[in-house]
């Protein structure tokens, strides 16, 4: 899987998750400006990806992927 | 002493719990196994009586402040919060919390309930530095300890026991002077 392509998956993900437009997810993307990127919205999240990505995240990388640059660098490592 | 702190955030407020407080909603969240999932009180059994009776217990009581936690449109009792440990000499102290009204989850009601009685400890008490235990596998609070600007100080091995597994503690803490110069600011609180 190329980085465009990873990336594109989790821009979807993150898309229904957060119940907003793909094309608003950039770099910039976190908790700070994702409305519904709180500590529920995050496991939900997490779930999400683990169920995407056919992986299953240590408790450690959960809590790393605290915004959209942090999960692209992480999946990039692991997928 | 009485307990005259209050503080507001987004769509949340917090006031000294009261006795007159103590209703059913209070006592279906504390047998609720899913609120008390990561809470040591999920060990203890509750009656009306002695929730009034813990309530009654702060009055008065300078080491330990309790709150509730309110809608801010509809005055709605949603969970508490707790000031609790404190130690003035030291300055350290610990926070506790819970969002009982299930419809509030996932809409930023924990971590707007932290940083009101952040506001609270670090503004109106004038502590230093809070000390936090978190059952290493409740993602959901260290997710927002980390927003808030925590630091994971320590790892304490097999400090609880969750679901009968021997479970680790994370120790998070935070100073007064990140909250005045990182949290405050960037929370606008």
């Amino acid at each position: 899987m190329n980085n465009i392509e990873l990336e594109q998956r989790i821009k979807k993900t993150m898309s229904v998750i957060f119940d907003t437009d793909i094309e608003s997810i950039n770099e910039q993307s976190s908790p700070e400006t994702l409305e519904k990127w709180d500590s529920l919205g995050h496991m939900n999240l997490v779930v999400a990806l683990e169920e995407e990505f056919n992986l299953q995240l240590t408790e450690e990388q959960m809590l790393q992927i605290m915004d959209y640059k942090m999960i692209v660098e992480l999946l990039t490592k692991i997928v | 002493m009485s307990n005259n702190y209050t503080a507001k955030y987004g769509n949340f407020y917090v006031r000294a719990l009261l006795v007159n407080d103590v209703d059913e909603n209070y006592l279906r969240w504390v047998c609720d196994e899913e609120v008390t999932d990561f809470l040591e009180i999920k060990y203890n059994t509750y009656t009306l009586q002695n929730l009034m009776d813990y309530t009654a217990s702060f009055e008065g009581d300078t080491s330990k402040f309790l709150f509730g936690v309110f809608d801010t449109e509809t005055h709605k009792h949603i969970g508490n919060g707790t000031i609790n440990s404190v130690n003035y000499h030291s300055g350290i102290f610990d926070v506790g919390y819970f969002i009982g009204e299930k419809e509030y989850w996932g809409k930023n009601s924990g971590l707007a309930t932290l940083l009101m009685l952040k506001k609270i400890a670090f503004e109106e008490l004038k502590l230093r530095k809070i000390i936090s235990w978190v059952y290493a596998n409740n993602i959901r609070n260290r997710f927002v300890l980390q927003r808030i600007g925590y630091t994971h100080e320590a790892t304490i091995k097999e400090r609880f026991l969750y679901k009968g597994i021997k479970t680790d503690a994370g120790i998070y803490t935070l100073t007064t002077e990140d909250w005045f110069a990182k949290v405050k600011p960037k929370f606008e609180i």
